[in-house]
């Protein structure tokens, strides 16, 4: 198939959802998984139960394994940039650990008497450019013939068991950076309507091209106390996960949060994806002053990101200098709050 | 018209009500949802949008109604929303550079202005800019037809009065610092031409 007959073809049309937009919500996941049990091993240091990132074993004193999965729905028309996103969005969860990622295994579901063959060779070139890229090797894989077009990775990485960093040890008064900019789910839901510009479709996708590894690894040089990364619960649903653990709470100043172009405008114009509903149902009892704040505001926070930013917290005194060196690399990080004595609560002002 | 959202996924409801207010001819639509996301999703839009005669009707949960009147009011609140435009002209050259033509640029722009589709809601004029509006000003003619075209014409007094040319005003309303800076504090926005 030559390059224009591809372009015919608008992969979002064959999705019900969006990406991260067709997320199973916390509320019916955590029903799912409620009261099954299983033998504890001491080697297994996260597990689904901590709602971390990635799953970490440790295999020898100094070597810990960690893994994870992920796969989504189209949320770019181009294949091969769809390719692009989910390997980039399956080795976020990796890099948001401090772990190196290593090998990766495919996962597809192809609708074969829908989508001519010839697209699913070009999702698989663009996630393997990606991986090529990361210095990840792609190892295997699975595919079914199924209704809806899915596409991503499980990918496995390494890390020294004292260098695992955790989703929920910040501390109290440390700064929170965020490195990319929010609205992803908004943007897609808009391009499945044909609303957004191409301009700013072409900002979006590169952004969620882009690796989190090339923040990670200027984060890692200074004392990060803990991160994630933000991906279909939102910026409210992952920052919520962030502040278990120690009593604390946050700040969040809305209007220092980067957003992509016409992301406020596509909000007023009702374009959001269901699972922004889903992730308020679930962890929007956790804004404090959720009644208070305009209704598209919490969209934004809760908008179900794909392959989105690193969400860190660093000692206010290291915060300055690792913003610039962000900055300088060419991440659109902004510092956007800070941890704050409290319960679990966060805080949205101006 | 009736336009049943129910069993479309996101964001099929609010793409559908799209299509219908783009049929020119409707006077009413209903649309039906079956979902919490749905009836926020289209009564958002539907705000956007500029009408104002909405309401929602929650048979249950599955099922509701969300009625919207078309009618010519929202014709006309869309124009005046594109005329809110209220421009700031301080000077009575454009740019800087060259004088001469920094002129030319500045009769360009104001004779550009009456071949807009909506004319800008106001122009205020201040310190030489306020030479625009006085005889043999190049730009008398466009600015009496922004006039029959809707547009306030303000012209500071206290800059008139500076350049002694208050007698030779042709056209727009002698005005104070008073009512320019309220102009400018108003709601809508202010762009100033430097």
């Amino acid at each position: 198939m030559t390059k224009k007959e591809l372009d015919k073809i608008c992969l979002t049309k064959f999705t019900k959802a969006s990406g991260w937009g067709a997320k199973i919500g916390q509320d019916v996941l955590s029903k799912s998984l409620c009261g099954i049990s299983q033998p504890p091993n001491k080697n297994v240091l996260s597990d689904f139960s901590h709602s971390e990132d990635c799953s970490v074993y440790q295999l020898t004193k100094e070597i810990c394994i960690a893994q994870t999965v992920d796969f989504f729905t189209p949320i770019v028309d181009d294949p091969y940039d769809f390719g692009q996103i989910a390997a980039a969005n399956s080795l976020s969860d990796i890099y948001a650990m401090g772990a190196k990622p290593i090998t990766a295994l495919n996962i597809v579901g192809f609708p074969v008497n829908k989508i001519d063959i010839s697209y699913l060779k070009e999702i698989h070139k663009g996630g393997t450019d990606k991986l090529t890229e990361a210095g990840v090797s792609l190892s295997g894989g699975h595919s079914i013939d199924d209704v809806e077009l899915k596409f991503g990775y499980s990918i496995t990485g390494t890390i020294h068991p004292e260098k695992i960093i955790l989703n929920n040890t910040g501390k109290i008064d440390d700064v929170l950076i965020l490195t990319k900019p929010l609205g992803s789910g908004i943007i897609n839901t808009a391009l499945k309507a044909g609303m957004v510009s191409q301009k700013t479709i072409e900002i979006t996708t590169n952004s969620m091209k882009t690796l989190n590894k090339y923040a990670m690894d200027i984060a890692l040089k200074y004392n990060i106390t803990s991160a994630t990364d933000v991906t279909g619960f939102g910026l409210g649903g992952h920052l919520a996960e962030m502040l278990s653990g120690e009593e604390k709470g946050a700040i969040i100043n809305f209007s220092e949060i980067p957003l992509f172009p016409e992301t406020k405008e596509l909000v007023e114009y009702g374009l959001v994806p269901g699972g922004t509903y889903n992730n308020k149902g679930f962890s929007g009892r956790y804004i404090e002053n959720y009644s208070y704040v305009q209704p598209e505001i919490i969209d934004i926070i809760f908008d179900p990101q794909t392959s989105g930013g690193l969400l860190l917290t660093v000692n206010k005194n290291e915060a300055e200098a690792l913003l610039s060196e962000l900055r300088e690399n060419n991440i659109n990080a902004k510092i956007i709050g800070k941890l704050i004595k409290g319960k679990q609560n966060i805080i949205l002002e101006k | 018209m009736k336009l049943d959202t129910r069993g479309m996924d996101c964001p099929k409801p609010v793409i559908e009500t799209k299509k219908a207010l783009d049929n020119e001819n409707l006077s009413q639509l209903e649309i039906i949802v079956d979902n919490e996301a749905a009836k926020i999703n289209v009564s958002r839009f539907l705000n956007k949008k500029g009408f104002k005669d909405i309401s929602l009707d929650e048979k249950n949960p599955k099922e509701i109604i969300i009625k919207v009147k078309i009618s010519e009011k929202n014709e006309e609140t869309k124009t005046v929303l594109q005329g809110q435009k209220k421009i700031f002209i301080g000077n009575d050259k454009l740019g800087s550079g060259d004088d001469k033509l920094g002129k030319l640029l500045m009769k360009g722009f104001i004779y550009s202005l009456t071949e807009l589709d909506s004319p800008p809601k106001t122009l205020l004029f201040m310190n030489s800019g306020v030479k625009l509006c006085i005889e043999d000003s190049e730009s008398i003619i466009d600015l009496k037809k922004l006039i029959s075209a809707g547009t306030e014409i303000l012209v500071c007094g206290t800059c008139l009065k500076f350049f002694e040319i208050m007698d030779k005003l042709k056209v727009g309303k002698v005005s104070n610092m008073y009512d320019i800076s309220e102009k400018i504090m108003e709601k809508d926005s202010v762009f100033s031409l430097t």
